[in-house]
């Protein structure tokens, strides 16, 4: 069998268990005797086992297997979970993610067998290596149905079908077990349709088993005419047979040596986790798994036709005609909704990133001898992928800053009236057409006044600017190499700071903001666009150049009359809105033209970044429209001031204004 | 043997490698970018992709001249990482040129490198593109 075709479902779904182990091994650690949960992880580790082993990845076959062994000793309640065992597993589960690693860069597993990790799962257990395959022997005779065995279980017998499982075992001195087998199978598939067996139809006719075999079948017959006919089969040794009826049973089945009181606990657990699983199957059946490649395709050709949409609506002001002009509403209307639902493809839950946090910072607080919590909220906001692929790095800086520099020892805290363990908070949530994810600590705060002689110290701040205001002192954490932290620990000392977050946030057309309170915490706020591709924008000319300033940053636009417009401190140009202050910027100056000479009002537009505003003054409004935002380039890379561009309806470019720059 | 596309420089000439020119466009409509080189004029719509254009004259210190009927864009593919449009004065022939058409390298100008090759009795600059693209250029 060909399996390199299902190396890429293998993958995905691999990465999923090992998420979902992840998550339920940090659920456990704060709730030890939760058996749904042991159960739960049981399940994942003993799917990925059965998943590594029809693709042949032997390593990791064995190493999940050891997990499993040491999970269903704890399932079987043989073993209580501490934090040493806890340990152990996490290991183990890093162990599965480097495999899976591999695998994804080169399709083999690679040599790696940990076989440390192998013994330590063993040792806990207090059974030498060896006995591995003896494990595996017993584990044989007990009985897992994945859930879709469950579900068809479920529907025969609601349509009054019989499900029987039968315990086949073959004559010791039976020569051709894969024959014999084959013949059980032929036989019984007269009778009923084999839905399950064990070990797998492949391995059996490989002969991949000692003598025994089971399979789980749905018939309308009596179990004793199916037996029966089993037996008349030559060289079989015994048949047993017994009827599941429900499938919990299936569980209590499993489970024989547990009280009666504790059955009925994990009957009802099967059942929770069955339902959820259920509706997990039957979301995966309605959607499709995507090439990003093709959506990127087809955002681009979504975003051709919405240029040249634009271009046919600047020709409806040629020739004019009531009919043509319907006809490009109706065209108008159908490119927005395409537009939209191209958009909303692309569109994924941030989850995909927060859900390595937990995982992450639990070490982190190991490492650094710190308790904290990590509490996060609206995991399932949307962004475009684009965007979401690259949030990662910039979070991870965040909350190892959080972590680092927020977050004070336990006995501080106490020392400063505070819990002793800290609270990160990581949320993310929609503000129009912006994302705004936000890390916020309730540590120790930023100390400005260290930060304000280390600017110095690093000569970043000159003798005659010390009468910044404490945020522009904040700001300064921004500026490269920037690193308040006097002993360079493993986490932070990575020679990045702060920096580093807002190239990358402002790269993809965000912003970074924080907020500190001293020995109240700290917080930074991340505001980022929905989509990369296609925004609405302001176009706006001065002399007879055209930009286009993104919807999203402008607050509002103003007529004043020049003699609004004030100086104040060495020539600084403001006005007054509503009473608040705010600095003015002539957008011919900012691209380098000469000054409009029959200016008569004044057009400014208020552009914001976070809450500072600033006023663009420009000769004229064009009106709003979609635009593509095209990049400009390699060679022009790291031109300030442009964003990109965009292609206007009569083919003429216009750059986009980069309200980072434009606000200061 | 390698292919050179020959072209005209005020009234110099010049060559460049055929494989790094994609195509050669009649004037377009250029955008100004702001903050940028006084020799980049700008940028093009090359057919829905956005090129940057340099002004080949300026860039290598050659006098600055309007625009005429003959004016081109060679546009230019580095190496699969960008585009870019070079604007020069008229294009004039395709050329095989062989290793002994060469003199030795010479420093030239704004300290481009330039090889000097014989065809017939024209006179040739090969430009070193690495340069155009790449050298410092700022004045002092």
């Amino acid at each position: 069998m060909d399996i390199s075709q299902y190396l890429g479902m293998f993958i995905e779904e691999a990465k999923d268990h090992i998420q979902s182990l992840n998550d339920n091994m940090l659920k456990l650690e704060e709730n030890p005797g939760d058996l749904q949960l042991i159960n739960e992880i049981f399940r994942s580790a003993h799917t990925l086992k059965g998943m590594a082993g029809t693709m042949g990845f032997v390593n990791m076959q064995k190493l999940t297997h050891a997990m499993e062994n040491v999970l269903a000793a704890a399932r079987d309640g043989k073993l209580r979970i501490n934090s040493n065992i806890m340990d152990v597993l996490f290991k183990t589960i890093d162990a599965l993610e480097e495999y899976l690693d591999v695998i994804v860069a080169t399709g083999t597993e690679g040599s790696e067998q940990n076989i440390s990790l192998v013994n330590s799962l063993n040792g806990i257990l207090g059974r030498p290596q060896e006995e591995v395959a003896l494990k595996d022997k017993t584990q044989g005779a007990q009985f897992e149905y994945d859930e879709f065995v469950i579900r068809a279980i479920e529907r025969a017998n609601s349509q009054g079908f019989n499900v029987y499982r039968l315990d086949v075992e073959l004559d010791p001195n039976c020569l051709l077990k894969s024959a014999r087998a084959y013949l059980v199978f032929k036989a019984v598939e007269e009778l009923g349709e084999i839905i399950h067996s064990k070990p797998s139809v492949q391995d059996i006719e490989d002969e991949k088993f000692d003598f025994e075999f089971s399979i789980t079948i749905v018939s309308k017959e009596s179990l004793e005419k199916i037996r029966d006919r089993i037996l008349s089969i030559s060289e079989i040794r015994e048949v047993k047979g017994i009827e599941i009826k429900e499938t919990s049973q299936i569980a209590v089945q499993a489970k024989q040596e547990v009280t009666e009181q504790e059955t009925g606990a994990i009957t009802e657990t099967v059942k929770v986790v069955r339902d959820q699983k259920q509706e997990a199957a039957k979301k995966t059946a309605q959607t499709v798994r995507v090439d990003i490649e093709r959506l990127d395709v087809l955002m681009n050709l979504v975003s051709e036709l919405i240029i040249i949409k634009s271009r046919i609506e600047g020709l409806t002001k040629k020739y004019s005609d009531r009919q043509f002009e319907e006809s490009i509403e109706y065209l108008e209307r159908i490119t927005t909704s395409l537009h939209d639902a191209v958009m909303k493809v692309r569109m994924v839950p941030v989850e995909r990133v927060f859900s390595r946090f937990p995982r992450m910072m639990r070490d982190l607080a190991r490492e650094l001898g710190k308790e904290f919590e990590l509490v996060m909220s609206g995991e399932d906001t949307e962004v475009d992928r684009t965007i979401v692929d690259e949030l990662g790095d910039p979070l991870i800086h965040l909350l190892r800053n959080a972590a680092d520099h927020g977050i004070e020892d336990p006995e501080e805290r106490v020392k400063n009236g505070k819990p002793r363990s800290g609270l990160i908070k990581l949320s993310a949530y929609h503000d129009g057409n912006n994302v705004v994810i936000e890390v916020e600590d309730d540590g120790k705060g930023i100390d400005i006044e260290k930060v304000r002689k280390k600017a110095i110290e690093k000569g970043l701040l000159k003798e005659d600017q010390l009468d910044l205001s404490d945020q522009e002192i904040i700001d300064l954490l921004f500026l490269p190499s920037f690193s308040t932290k006097d002993k360079v620990t493993n986490l932070s000392g990575r020679g990045v700071g702060l920096d580093v977050v807002k190239t990358k946030i402002e790269q993809l057309g965000g912003m970074v903001e924080v907020k500190s309170e001293k020995g109240r915490g700290t917080k930074f706020i991340i505001r980022l666009p929905l989509t990369l591709a296609i925004i609405q924008a302001l176009l706006v000319t001065v002399a007879d150049e055209i930009y286009a300033i993104p919807i999203a940053s402008i607050k509002e636009i103003v007529d004043v009359a020049k003699e609004d417009i004030k100086v104040v401190q060495k020539g600084k140009e403001i006005i007054l809105l509503r009473n608040q202050v705010i600095p003015i910027k002539y957008l011919h100056k900012i691209v380098g033209l000469e000054e409009n000479p029959d200016r008569k009002k004044y057009t400014v537009v208020i552009v914001k970044r976070g809450e500072k505003l600033t006023g663009i003054v420009v000769d004229k409004l064009l009106g709003q429209q979609d635009i593509v935002i095209k990049s400009l380039g390699k060679y022009l890379e790291g031109v300030r001031l442009v964003s990109g561009a965009t292609i206007l309806g009569d083919g003429s470019v216009a750059m986009i204004l980069d309200p980072n720059v434009l606000v200061v | 043997m390698e292919q050179y596309l020959v072209f005209r420089l005020a009234d110099e000439y010049y060559a460049l490698v055929v494989s790094f020119i994609e195509n050669i466009e009649k004037m377009m409509p250029i955008t100004r970018v702001p903050n940028t080189k006084e020799y980049i004029k700008g940028v093009v719509n090359l057919r829905g992709e956005i090129v940057p254009v340099i002004d080949l004259r300026e860039k290598i210190g050659v006098t600055k001249e309007e625009f005429s009927d003959e004016t081109r864009i060679l546009i230019i593919n580095w190496k699969n990482e960008f585009k870019v449009g070079l604007i020069i004065d008229e294009v004039l022939d395709v050329v095989y040129l062989a290793k002994e058409d060469f003199d030795a390298a010479t420093r030239d100008r704004n300290e481009f490198t330039f090889s000097i090759a014989r065809k017939g009795d024209m006179l040739i600059n090969i430009i070193n593109l690495e340069d155009v693209l790449f050298e410092k250029t700022e004045e002092v």
